[in-house]
């Protein structure tokens, strides 16, 4: 069964008791919360995901989002997070509950799983070929995620490209894809067919809401997909679009000091990561102008 | 920090660097710090050549000297400072250290 097939009062009853297990790529994850505010939007965003009903699952993410206590609700500080039954961050302000679910979900990828490679990068891919884009926050990389899913592509994930050492095959961590300020506004008129959450204000990034992801990348969710560019996108406003070769050797480093897990995996780490950078050409994209930036993918992959 | 020009350096046997090379690029991961260093030909040279054996700066002006991929000409512009400096870069970087004779 699928969330989108829950009533929201069937998916509210389950988020408040046992949980809801969403396999997220190759990691399940059991999400709690009584917030009735996140209801809504936890259908909507994760509406085509399939709800694992088995017990017994080994769980990877345990994720739980409680009401603060009326002492931290003095405080402004109303709901607080807790991942395998520790509480892993100071209580927020529950205004932005959304957002950090997101965020907290992006912590769990980053930093839990040490069996697989993890770099900083969003992931998409077309006729059987990935296009990697790795890119500091502000380098436009989920925009331009974003952007692509809704033009063929099928997205892996905005946030990390997951490979097991030894292997560059690109394993699908499909997720709701998060924007912010102007970029929100950028997708919905490129892509008006995209379907977005709340814009939620007041976070450390401004204000920002996130994108469903479509319907076929959830359900090619354990198709892992063959890499073919590396792709340095560079946002700057009005800048003409230029994409241009980059050398192996400043692409390896560039992905290795974004990389959450590359030291921590060593020698595996780091063949890996120089396999896949020497098996694929490797740019720098700067782009002003959405459109003309998804044109230079659709040249990449021939079509 | 040791006296560079007298002191033998060498990779730690058990540093076992990993190398990859594209055209003049050379990538080193150190696994022990978990870092990636990419190199000026030269300096990948000399560090395989103290992962091979311990040399003092002496030496490894003469190995320097005696490569090809230098060139005569080019290995009389690599001045003893400059691979002093570069040895003094990679004990910083802990990708070498002073080899000690066994007793």
């Amino acid at each position: 069964m699928k969330i989108r097939e829950l009533t929201a009062e069937d998916l509210a009853t389950r988020l408040g008791g046992g949980g809801v297990m969403l396999p997220i790529g190759p990691f399940l994850t059991r999400l709690r919360t009584s917030m009735h505010e996140l209801v809504g939007s936890v259908h909507l965003l994760y509406a085509h995901y399939e709800v694992v009903e088995q017990p017994g699952e080994l769980i990877d993410f345990d994720i739980r989002l409680d009401p603060g206590s009326r002492w931290a609700a003095m405080r402004g500080k109303t709901a607080a997070f807790f991942v395998d039954g520790r509480r892993v961050f100071q209580p927020f302000e529950r205004t932005i509950a959304l957002p950090m679910l997101e965020w907290v979900i992006n912590w769990c990828v980053f930093t839990v799983p040490n069996q697989y490679l993890i770099l900083h990068s969003a992931v998409v891919e077309r006729g059987g070929r990935a296009a990697i884009l790795p890119g500091e926050p502000g380098a436009g990389k989920s925009t331009l995620c974003a952007a692509l899913s809704h033009r063929g592509w099928r997205l892996l994930s905005d946030e990390v490209a997951v490979m097991r050492p030894g292997t560059t095959d690109l394993l699908p961590v499909p997720r709701p894809i998060g924007l912010k300020e102007q970029s929100i506004e950028v997708i919905r008129s490129f892509a008006p067919g995209a379907v977005l959450g709340p814009s939620v204000g007041g976070t450390r990034k401004g204000t920002v809401a996130h994108v469903q992801p479509p319907q076929g990348c959830v359900e090619e969710g354990d198709r892992v997909a063959r890499p073919g560019w590396i792709v340095f996108p560079r946002y700057r406003a009005g800048a003409a679009t230029d994409l241009a070769p980059v050398t192996k050797g400043f692409a390896l480093l560039r992905l290795a000091s974004d990389a959450f897990n590359f030291s921590t995996l060593g020698a595996e780490g780091f063949e890996t990561a120089a396999d896949l950078v020497e098996q694929n050409d490797c740019y720098e994209l700067t782009y002003g102008d959405l459109e003309e930036a998804v044109g230079v993918f659709a040249g990449l992959a021939g079509c | 920090m040791s006296n560079l020009s007298s002191t033998k350096w060498h990779v730690p046997p058990h540093a076992e660097l990993l190398w990859r090379v594209w055209g003049d690029e050379v990538v080193v991961f150190h696994p022990p710090s978990g870092d990636t260093h990419i190199l000026h030909p030269l300096a990948g040279e000399v560090l395989r050549y103290l992962s091979r054996q311990a040399a003092d700066l002496q030496e490894v002006a003469g190995f320097v000297a005696s490569r090809e991929v230098v060139g005569e000409d080019a290995a009389d512009d690599v001045s003893r400072e400059l691979l002093s400096k570069l040895l003094a870069d990679f004990d910083q970087l802990g990708l070498i250290e002073p080899a000690h004779e066994d007793p």
